[in-house]
């Protein structure tokens, strides 16, 4: 009797995430399928779930004869500059906001922190308005700007957290040794804190690598177009072709799904607390 | 050395630590005051004035804010983001919450399946909004063939009103059901096993535990994701803009997508900055609520 309850548990546990895993990987799959097929099985009805024949004709028109790899090299650009200057930014404000607090740090960081919760696309048009007047709309430099303004608040305060757990009796063991502050930082915080700097370092390049509504409105030029608006750009400038849509969506989504399969503790310990403003 | 000259001392080092400690701040605070705060101040000026194009002229008063209402469509996306908000709400916790204690009990593979459930999560809105659009195709979506095989009809997903309303809603629950998961996994793993142990001894049913034990023990991380997601969701565009931009007939048009299209299509300034105060107001008004909440979980734990 005992058994079989737990066997009809069991049974149930396994339908429900069976069930959850096929919606949640389905249009995915789906995805990558259509961006096998040849154009003529894309648009078939009914649909075939598994191509007849499979192609990389999707994948070598996006990648080579299209504008995809200007903004793919872009996308990578931007992520890895804005990782590093927020990275440093935020790590070093966090320093000064755990340990080295005079009076008022702590308020200083509450404002801070609050920002996070200010909705981006309120400030949209006022950026907007601002870029134009002061000449650097349609400049990497703007969208460089609003996203380590955007994220190194909330990685500070993550940061913060990190350095909180450091005891200070490591810094102070330090400092009777004659070390300097700036010393303590670099050569004795930091080291321990690699695992931080890398869930923050993540959180700035997961924002940025998925950002949409910050790219698409401070940059118009062909040459600097991201990721994201350059996937929008399929849909709107000519008629759809779904194959090589889908072999766009694809490529875009699967670094960030096999950096999140590899690294899922970073992912889960930086996004859950940051994961407000987007 | 005398105590005066240590005293000195100590003082010297104060005051360079200080200054470390405002040069490590000042950048943060520069990029935050410029990219935050000036373009608040640049939202509210401009609510302000009369605005042609990019052009700043007489000052209105309230004028923009009384136009978007009765001339724009201010009132209809309060509505249709009020529906976005709570729909999504609902959908996502009332299946997020039960999902997360399934796979947060102990089998085989749960690990595996745990990925697999999270992975919408680092999926961008726009990759979504692009997944959607295919599903949901009007003359090749498979969900459109998968529905017309079990039911006989073709819908018309993002081609009626109300059809595209409820798939936005599935998009955007799709996309970020894994968070709820993952909060809500967070939370039950600080249950302690022995509260269901002793309850299982007294002979407790696997509903009466879910009702009577762990919703109640949920509720401080419910209440926190319910704000969270609730601000996440009113401010949320790219998923709408890039899925239905609002239509059809303004149907799926929420307030934030409103203040985006006011300034990029029809080039409104003034009216887009009276609708960004809108929604800086709406959130305010929700993050005190959340931080109350955050405190007051503080305190209890």
């Amino acid at each position: 009797m005992h058994n079989r309850s737990r066997l009809v548990k069991r049974t149930f546990t396994y339908i429900v995430v069976a069930v959850c895993a096929m919606v949640a990987l389905f249009p995915i799959i789906w995805a990558l399928s259509t961006s096998l097929k040849p154009e003529s099985q894309v648009l078939q009805y009914p649909p075939k779930f598994i191509p007849e024949t499979f192609t990389l004709e999707n994948f070598r028109m996006v990648l080579f004869q299209s504008n995809y790899s200007v903004y793919f090299r872009n996308t990578i650009m931007i992520t890895l500059i804005v990782m590093l200057i927020a990275t440093v930014m935020a790590s070093h404000a966090a320093y000064a906001f755990s340990k080295l607090k005079f009076r008022g740090s702590d308020v200083l960081m509450f404002v801070v922190l609050m920002t996070t919760m200010i909705p981006a696309v309120a400030e949209i048009t006022p950026l907007y308005i601002m870029f134009v007047k002061i000449g650097i709309y349609d400049t990497r430099f703007a969208l460089g700007l609003v996203y380590i303004a955007w994220r190194a608040p909330i990685m500070t305060w993550l940061m913060k957290g990190f350095f909180d757990q450091i005891p200070s009796e490591i810094s102070d063991a330090a400092k009777v040794d004659g070390a300097s502050q700036a010393q303590i930082f670099y050569q004795i915080v930091l080291p321990l804190s690699k695992p931080g700097i890398a869930s923050i370092a993540l959180l700035s390049a997961v924002f940025v690598w998925n950002d949409y509504l910050v790219s698409s409105s401070f940059v118009s030029d062909e040459d600097k177009r991201m990721l994201s608006t350059g996937i929008y750009t399929y849909v709107t400038s000519y008629g759809v072709y779904w194959g090589q849509l889908m072999a766009a969506v694809v490529i875009a989504m699967v670094p960030l799904i096999i950096l999140f399969v590899c690294l899922q503790k970073q992912f889960v310990a930086g996004l859950t607390s940051g994961a407000v403003k987007g | 050395m005398t105590e005066k000259k240590r005293v000195r001392s100590y003082k010297k080092l104060k005051k360079k630590d200080f200054m470390l400690s405002l040069a490590y701040i000042m950048p943060l605070m520069i990029v935050v005051a410029l990219v935050t705060f000036v373009p608040i101040a640049i939202a509210v000026r401009w609510s302000l004035h009369d605005t042609y194009y990019l052009q700043i002229r007489d000052f209105v008063g309230f004028a923009n804010y009384k136009r978007i209402f009765t001339e724009g469509f201010a009132l209809q996306a309060i509505r249709n983001s009020l529906w976005y908000v709570f729909g999504s709400l609902a959908i996502v916790f009332l299946l997020g919450v039960p999902i997360a204690v399934v796979l947060n009990s102990k089998f085989p593979l749960q690990g595996m399946f745990r990925t697999m459930i999270i992975i919408p999560w680092v999926i961008s809105q726009t990759i979504t909004a692009m997944l959607y659009r295919w599903l949901y195709n009007n003359s090749f979506g498979v969900l459109v063939y998968l529905i017309e095989l079990v039911s006989g009809k073709r819908i018309n997903f993002l081609g009626e009103v109300w059809a595209a309303r409820i798939s936005t809603l599935i998009a955007n629950c799709w996309n970020s059901m894994p968070i709820i998961i993952i909060m809500m996994l967070a939370a039950l793993q600080s249950i302690p096993q022995d509260i269901y142990d002793s309850a299982k001894v007294d002979g407790a049913s696997s509903l009466k535990m879910y009702t009577r034990i762990t919703l109640p023990l949920l509720r401080p991380t419910i209440a926190i994701t319910l704000v969270m997601q609730s601000i996440e969701y009113f401010s949320m565009v790219t998923l709408i803009k890039n899925l239905t931009d609002g239509g059809p007939l303004y149907g799926t048009l929420t307030l934030s997508l409103y203040a985006y299209r006011s300034l990029f299509t029809s080039w409104d300034a003034g009216g887009s900055a009276a609708i960004s105060v809108l929604i800086l107001i709406f959130n305010a008004v929700l993050s005190i609520f959340y931080i109350r909440m955050l405190n007051r979980n503080n305190e209890a734990a």
